[in-house]
C-alpha cells in the first residue's frame, strides 16, 4: 500500500531535485552569464557546465559517504543532528530564500502582474503581492517529504512545458552567430566567473537531504541523469535565449527570460502574446524555489531540534528572508551580492557542513550506545528504537493531525484572508479596467515634434458592435516626451486607458528621422516598455502626408490595413523587420533589411528601403 | 416494566426461560408500536403442552411466508407428535431453510427490526428467528445519475440485498466475500462490504472497518452520509471516495482489488479507495472503441479545466490582460460590452449564480416542470438579460460553455466541487487577474497532492508512481484498448496483478 511511510522513489527525488536547479538556473544565468562572459559566453558557459558537473559529483560522492546506499536512515527519524550546524544550515538557507523573493518580485514586476510598483522589493506595496505567493509557498512546504515531493512531482510538466514549448516557437528568430567561440577574455578570469555562477546550481545540495529519504530499492543513476540533463538543458537554453535576445540585450536586461516572450510571436494568431502561457511558468518557477528552500529550512531545524515548533520557525526564516529582501531592494545590485556570497560561503558550506554533521551524528551514536547499554537492558532499547515503534508513533501523530485543520493550515488560512483583505482594501484591485474602458491603438506614426521630441499619430480602433458592417478606427495625434507621457495624456484626454498592446504597426517618418541611429531613443524606449509586443512591424514611411490622408478617409481600420500589406509582403522571403530587429541590429550589430510604405496608385505597398544595413558602431 | 439501554443504545439481557419473562419484556419494548404482530398460542402435542409466542412487524415482514412456514405446520402437520422441543422445532417442526438461534433478547429484537419473524418457546433460553423480510422496495431501474449509451441498464436501488445480488450477478466468484456490519445507534442500518479475498490488501480492509467502527451516530439514511464520515480531510471540496449507481462500475472496481460499500436504503455504492481519474472514468469508456473512450476522457479533461477556469480567465484577460487576445476579438468584446452597466466581474457572477439558480430549480421541480424551467431560463431570462443590458452576450456564452463543460463530468459530486471552485477563481481573477488564478492553480494542486483515500494518494498516478512503471497509466487520460491492459491498476496486491492473457 502507498500510505505515507517517509520514502520517496527515485522518480520524486529526480523532480524534487531538478526543479529548483532548473529554475534557478534559467531566470538568472542568461543575464549574468551575458553580463559576465560577453562575447565569450559559449566558452563560459561550457566551463560553467563543467564545473556545475563537477559540483553534483561531488554532492553525489558525499551523498555516498554519508548515507550508504541500503541504510534505514529516512529522514522522519533522523534527529541526532548537531544544533549549531542546523542552525548554520537553517540561516544560509534564509539568506538564500531572501534573493529568491527578490527575484520573486522582480519577475513579477517584469512578467507586468497587475498592483506591482517601481521599486522591486524596496516598495512595501510589492512584498505585500508577493505575500500570496510566500503563503503558499508555505502550505506547500508544512507537508512531511513524501507530500511535498508530490507536489514537485505535479508542476513538474507545468514548469517546463510552457517554456520549452515557447522556446520551440522561437527557434527561427535564433541568431546562430552566438554559438559561434569567440571573445578574448583570460581562461581565469572565466573561471572565475563561471564558479561565480555556481550560485544558481546551489538547490543541487537537496540531494542529501532527499537521499535519506530514497526507497532502498532504487539506485541514484537516475536522479544524478536527470541532474546533468538539467544542467545541460540550461546551458542549452540559455545560448538559445542569447541567440533570440542578443548577448549585448542579454546583459542589458535583468529579466531576459521574460522579456523574451515578447521577442517571439506565436503562429496561427491564436492568441497574440505568450504572456498568458509564461506566466505559469513564471509562478510555478518562483513557487518551486521558495517553496522547496523553505521546506529545506524546516528540514534542517527538524534534524537537530525535532518537530516542535517547525511551523514558527520556517514563518521566522520567511519574515526574515522578506526583511532581508526589503534592505537589498536592487536586484541588479543584489544578483551580484548573491553570487559572490553563493559560490565563496553556501558552496563550501553545502558540502562541508553536512560531512561534519555526519561526523559528529557518528561520535553521538557511538556514545550514545554506550551510555545507553549501561541504562537500559538490551531488550527495552530494542523495543523503544525499533521500526514497528517509529512507526506507530507517526501514525498516532498523523491521526492527531488528521482531526482538524492543522496548525499550517490554520495560519496559512488566516494569513491568507488579512492579506487578501488588505489587498482589497488598500486599492489593488484599482488597477482593474474593464475591458471597454481602454482604448486599443492599433498604429503608432512617429514624427518628430516641434516643442516635444516627437509628434505621434495613433490610429485606435473603436469597439465593434453586432450590426457595424465594419470596424472604425480613429487618428488622434500628441506631441509628447515619451511613451509614457503619450499613455498620460491620452487618458486625460479621452477619459480611458491607451492600450498599446495591440499595435501591429509602427510607422516612421522618415523625413524627420533620416537614419535608423536617429530613431534609437525612442526604440530603446519601446523596448522598455512592457506593452508593446516587440514582434510588431516597423516600416518607414517617405510621404507622410499622403498617408494621414489616407488614414483619416479610410473607411476601413488603417492598423490592420498594415498589418496585412505586411502579411502579404512576408508570404515571400524577405520579412518586415520587427522592433526587436532594429534593437538587435542597434545593440548586436545584426544584419536589417528595413522597408518602407510608398504610395501606389491603389494604396500602399511594401518595398526593401535598402539591400542591407549594418550598424558601423559594432563589429 | 423499564427497560434499560447501555451507551450504545442497546439492552444486554439474555432470553429467559420463563416465557411470561420474555413476552413481559417485548410488550414493553414495543409498547404503542400499531404495526407490531404478536401472538401466543399453545402447540398441542400427544404427551406435552407447550407456549409459543410469536412476533413480526406487520409490513417489513412476508406475512404469508410466516403463515406458510410456521404457524401451519406447527399448529397442524406435527399435532401427532409425541412432544415439542425447542430442538424439535427448530430442526424438524418448521418449513424454513434461513432459520437461526438466539440467546440475547438484543439481537432478536434487532432480528424483528429488520423484518425477520422472532419465536420464543416456552422453558427454552433460546429464540427462533426466521428470515421473513419483505418490504415496499423499488424495482431495478435504469441509473438516473450515471446514464450510457452502451452497457448494461440496470442500478442499484434501495434494498440492500437487490445490491449485493446485482453484484453477485456479475462476479461468480466464491472469493468475492461480503462483509456484514450495522451501522448507527437507532436506525440500524446494515451495511456490506464486498471485495476480492485474493486481491485486496487486508492492510486497507482493516482501514475500512476500523474506520466504519471509529465513529457512532443516531442513524444513517444514505451512503451520502457515510462518504463525510469516511473522509480523512472532511474540509477539502474533493470527493475522497466515490460513489455510483451502476452494478457493472461497482463490479469493476471489486475486480481491481477495491473495496464496495454497500448500504442498505441507499441507491448507490461507495468505492474505496479512489483517485483523481477515476471521477473521469465512465462505464461507456469500456464498452466503446479505445479510440472513442479515450476521446471522450480528454474531453471529460478538458471540460473539468473549462469548468473550473473558463469564467475566472475571462475576467482576468478582459480586465487586466486584454493584449492576449486578438484584436479583432477583442473589439467585439469592447463592443458587445459597451452597453453593460456592470463591471465585467459583476455581470459574471450575475449570470453563475442565476446558472446555478435554475440549475438548482430544474432538480427541485418534477420532470417536466424542471425543463420547462430550463428553456425559460436558458432562452428568455438569458435573452432578456443581454437586451436589457445586464450582461453582454459573450458572458452568456462564457457561461452557457462552462456549464455544458460541468455536465460533461460524469460523477455529479465531482463536477459539484469545480463548480464550487470557478466562484474562488472568478474572485481571485478578478482580484488579481492571472497571477491570482495561477495561485488559485497552486493551492488547488498543493491541496490535491496532499489528499488521499485510504492510503491511496489522490493524484495516482501523477504523482508517487514508479519511475518506470507505465502501467498506471494505462488507464488515465489515454484509455489503452482492453487486451494492452493486462495488469490491475495499484489497488490490487503486488502479486496478484495480472488480468488479461492472451491464450
Amino acid at each position: 500500500m502507498f500510505s505515507e511511510n517517509g520514502w520517496i522513489s527515485e522518480k520524486q527525488v529526480r523532480r524534487t531535485l531538478v526543479l529548483p536547479v532548473f529554475a534557478s538556473c534559467i531566470f538568472v544565468l542568461p543575464y549574468l552569464a551575458a553580463r559576465l562572459f560577453g562575447s565569450n559566453m559559449v566558452w563560459g558557459l561550457g566551463i560553467f557546465l563543467l564545473l556545475a558537473i563537477v559540483y553534483s559529483s561531488v554532492l553525489y560522492g558525499v551523498g555516498r559517504y554519508i548515507v550508504p546506499p541500503g541504510r534505514e536512515d529516512s529522514v522522519e527519524n533522523d534527529r541526532r543532528g548537531s544544533k549549531c550546524i542546523a542552525g548554520i544550515q537553517v540561516l544560509r538557507l534564509s539568506i538564500r530564500l531572501a534573493f529568491y523573493i527578490l527575484l520573486a518580485v522582480t519577475i513579477l514586476g517584469e512578467a507586468q502582474v497587475p498592483f506591482m510598483r517601481k521599486g522591486g522589493a524596496g516598495n512595501i506595496s510589492n512584498l505585500l503581492v508577493v505575500l500570496p505567493l510566500l503563503l503558499v509557498a508555505f502550505y506547500g512546504a508544512n507537508h512531511s517529504m513524501e507530500k511535498v515531493a508530490r507536489i514537485h512531482e505535479m508542476v513538474f510538466w507545468v514548469t517546463f512545458v510552457p517554456f520549452i514549448v515557447m522556446l520551440a516557437f522561437g527557434f527561427r528568430e535564433i541568431s546562430w552567430n552566438v554559438w559561434v567561440p569567440k571573445g578574448d577574455m583570460s581562461v581565469g578570469k572565466m573561471l572565475l566567473y563561471a564558479f561565480l555562477l555556481l550560485a544558481c546550481v546551489l538547490p543541487a545540495e537537496n540531494y542529501l537531504q532527499l537521499k535519506k529519504a530514497y526507497n532502498k530499492r532504487n539506485s541514484t543513476l537516475a536522479s544524478y541523469g536527470g541532474l546533468l540533463v538539467t544542467l545541460l538543458l540550461v546551458t542549452f537554453l540559455t545560448m538559445v535565449i542569447a541567440g533570440i535576445y542578443g548577448i549585448h540585450g542579454a546583459a542589458g536586461e535583468e529579466m531576459v527570460m521574460i522579456s523574451i516572450m515578447r521577442y517571439i510571436r506565436m503562429p496561427f494568431d491564436i492568441l497574440e502574446r505568450f504572456d498568458m502561457l509564461m506566466i505559469w511558468f513564471f509562478m510555478t518557477g518562483c513557487f518551486v524555489l521558495i517553496c522547496n528552500t523553505l521546506f529545506f529550512v524546516g528540514r534542517s531545524y527538524r534534524t537537530a531540534f525535532g518537530e516542535k515548533g517547525i511551523c514558527w520557525v520556517m514563518l521566522a526564516a520567511l519574515a526574515f528572508a522578506l526583511f532581508v529582501a526589503y534592505r537589498f531592494p536592487k536586484y541588479d545590485v543584489s544578483i551580484v551580492w548573491f553570487v559572490w556570497y553563493g559560490a565563496c560561503i553556501d558552496l563550501p558550506l553545502s558540502i562541508v557542513l553536512p560531512v561534519l554533521d555526519h561526523l559528529m551524528k557518528q561520535r553521538k551514536v557511538d556514545s550514545g550506545k554506550k551510555k545507553t547499554e549501561r541504562m537500559m537492558d538490551r531488550k527495552t532499547w530494542k523495543k523503544n528504537d525499533s521500526r514497528k515503534h517509529r512507526m506507530k508513533e507517526r501514525r498516532q501523530r498523523r491521526k492527531r493531525k488528521q482531526k482538524g485543520l492543522t496548525v499550517t493550515e490554520k495560519i496559512c488560512m488566516w494569513i491568507f484572508a488579512g492579506c487578501f483583505v488588505c489587498i482589497v482594501l488598500t486599492g489593488c484591485g484599482s488597477d482593474m479596467r474593464n475591458v471597454e474602458q481602454r482604448d486599443y491603438a492599433t498604429m503608432l506614426m512617429v514624427s518628430k515634434g516641434e516643442k516635444m521630441p516627437y509628434h505621434i499619430y495613433l490610429g485606435v480602433a473603436k469597439e465593434h458592435r453586432i450590426g457595424e458592417q465594419s470596424q472604425v478606427e480613429n487618428i488622434y495625434d500628441f506631441e509628447v516626451e515619451n511613451l509614457t507621457t503619450l499613455q498620460d495624456i491620452y487618458e486625460q484626454c479621452r477619459g480611458k486607458d491607451l492600450s498599446i498592446a495591440h499595435v501591429k504597426a509602427v510607422l516612421w517618418d522618415m523625413q524627420a528621422f533620416e537614419s535608423i541611429e536617429d530613431m534609437t531613443a525612442f526604440l530603446y524606449e519601446m523596448d522598455a516598455n512592457e506593452e508593446i509586443a516587440k514582434t510588431c512591424p516597423v516600416l518607414l514611411l517617405e510621404q507622410m502626408d499622403d498617408w494621414l490622408t489616407y488614414a483619416e478617409d479610410a473607411q476601413t481600420p488603417v492598423g490592420t490595413y498594415v498589418s496585412d500589406l505586411v502579411q502579404a509582403f512576408d508570404s515571400g522571403n524577405k520579412r518586415v523587420p520587427w522592433i526587436k530587429d532594429y534593437l538587435k541590429y542597434i545593440r548586436e550589430g545584426d544584419e536589417l533589411y528595413p522597408c518602407r510604405l510608398t504610395k501606389v496608385s491603389q494604396g500602399f505597398q511594401i518595398q526593401l528601403a535598402k539591400t542591407r544595413y549594418q550598424n558601423p558602431n559594432i563589429e | 416494566m423499564k427497560i434499560e439501554y447501555n451507551e450504545h443504545n442497546e439492552i444486554e439481557m439474555p432470553i429467559s426461560a420463563d416465557l411470561d419473562r420474555n413476552i413481559e419484556v417485548l410488550e414493553a419494548l414495543f409498547a404503542d408500536w400499531g404495526d407490531i404482530v404478536q401472538k401466543r398460542f399453545r402447540l398441542e402435542r400427544q404427551s406435552q403442552m407447550v407456549d409459543v409466542y410469536i412476533l413480526y412487524i406487520d409490513g417489513l415482514t412476508d406475512n404469508e411466508m410466516v403463515e406458510r412456514t410456521i404457524t401451519r405446520p406447527l399448529l397442524y402437520e406435527w399435532r401427532q407428535s409425541e412432544a415439542v422441543t425447542f430442538e424439535q422445532l427448530f430442526h424438524n417442526q418448521t418449513e424454513a431453510v434461513d432459520l437461526v438461534e438466539e440467546t440475547q433478547m438484543m439481537e432478536a429484537v434487532s432480528a424483528v427490526l429488520k423484518g425477520d419473524t422472532a419465536i420464543f418457546v416456552d422453558g427454552s433460553e433460546r429464540a427462533m428467528v426466521l428470515s421473513t423480510k419483505k418490504f415496499p422496495t423499488r424495482s431495478v431501474s435504469e441509473p438516473d445519475k450515471e446514464a450510457g449509451l452502451k452497457g448494461p441498464k440496470d442500478s442499484f436501488n434501495e434494498n440492500f440485498r437487490t445490491d449485493t445480488a446485482l453484484l453477485r450477478r456479475r462476479i461468480k466468484d466464491p472469493k468475492m466475500k461480503l462483509k456484514q456490519g450495522m451501522i448507527g445507534q437507532r436506525s440500524r442500518t446494515v451495511y456490506g462490504l464486498m471485495y476480492m479475498e485474493d486481491l485486496v490488501y487486508p492492510s486497507l480492509l482493516e482501514k475500512i472497518q476500523k474506520k466504519l467502527e471509529s465513529f457512532e451516530i443516531d442513524g444513517i439514511y444514505d451512503s451520502g452520509m457515510l462518504v463525510h464520515l469516511l473522509e480523512e480531510k472532511w474540509y477539502s471540496p474533493f470527493p475522497q471516495v466515490q460513489t455510483t449507481q451502476r452494478p457493472d462500475k461497482a463490479a469493476s472496481a471489486i475486480l481491481e482489488g477495491r473495496v464496495v460499500l454497500v448500504v442498505d436504503n441507499s441507491p448507490e455504492v461507495i468505492i474505496l479507495p479512489t483517485t483523481w481519474n477515476t471521477f473521469f472514468q465512465a462505464a461507456d469508456d469500456y464498452y466503446n472503441r479505445f479510440a472513442v473512450g479515450t476521446f471522450a476522457r480528454c474531453l471529460r479533461y478538458l471540460a473539468a479545466y473549462i469548468t473550473v477556469l473558463l469564467p475566472g480567465l475571462y475576467v482576468a484577460i478582459t480586465c487586466y490582460y486584454p493584449q492576449v487576445l486578438p484584436t479583432d476579438f477583442l473589439l467585439a468584446i469592447a463592443g458587445a460590452r459597451s452597453d453593460v452597466t456592470f463591471p465585467i466581474v459583476v455581470e459574471v457572477l450575475l449570470m453563475e449564480l442565476l446558472f446555478e439558480l435554475l440549475r438548482e430549480a430544474g432538480i427541485r421541480l418534477p420532470g417536466q416542470m424542471g425543463n420547462t424551467i430550463g428553456v425559460v431560463g436558458g432562452l428568455i431570462v438569458g435573452q432578456a438579460a443581454v437586451d436589457a443590458a445586464l450582461v453582454s452576450t459573450i458572458v452568456v456564452i462564457v457561461v452557457a460553455l462552462t456549464a455544458i463543460a460541468s455536465f460533461a463530468i460524469p460523477n455529479e459530486e465531482f463536477s459539484s466541487t469545480f463548480r464550487l471552485l470557478k466562484f474562488a477563481m472568478i474572485l481571485f481573477g478578478a482580484l488579481w487577474g492571472l497571477y491570482g488564478i495561477m495561485l488559485g492553480i497552486l493551492m488547488i494542486q498543493i491541496h490535491l497532492s496532499s489528499l488521499e483515500s485510504f492510503g491511496i494518494p489522490y493524484m495516482m498516478p501523477l504523482v508517487a508512481g514508479s519511475i518506470d512503471d507505465e502501467r498506471e497509466f494505462q488507464d488515465f487520460v489515454l484509455r489503452k484498448p482492453i487486451f494492452t491492459m493486462q495488469y490491475r491498476p495499484l489497488y490490487a496486491r503486488r502479486h496478484n496483478r495480472l488480468r488479461f492473457r492472451q491464450k
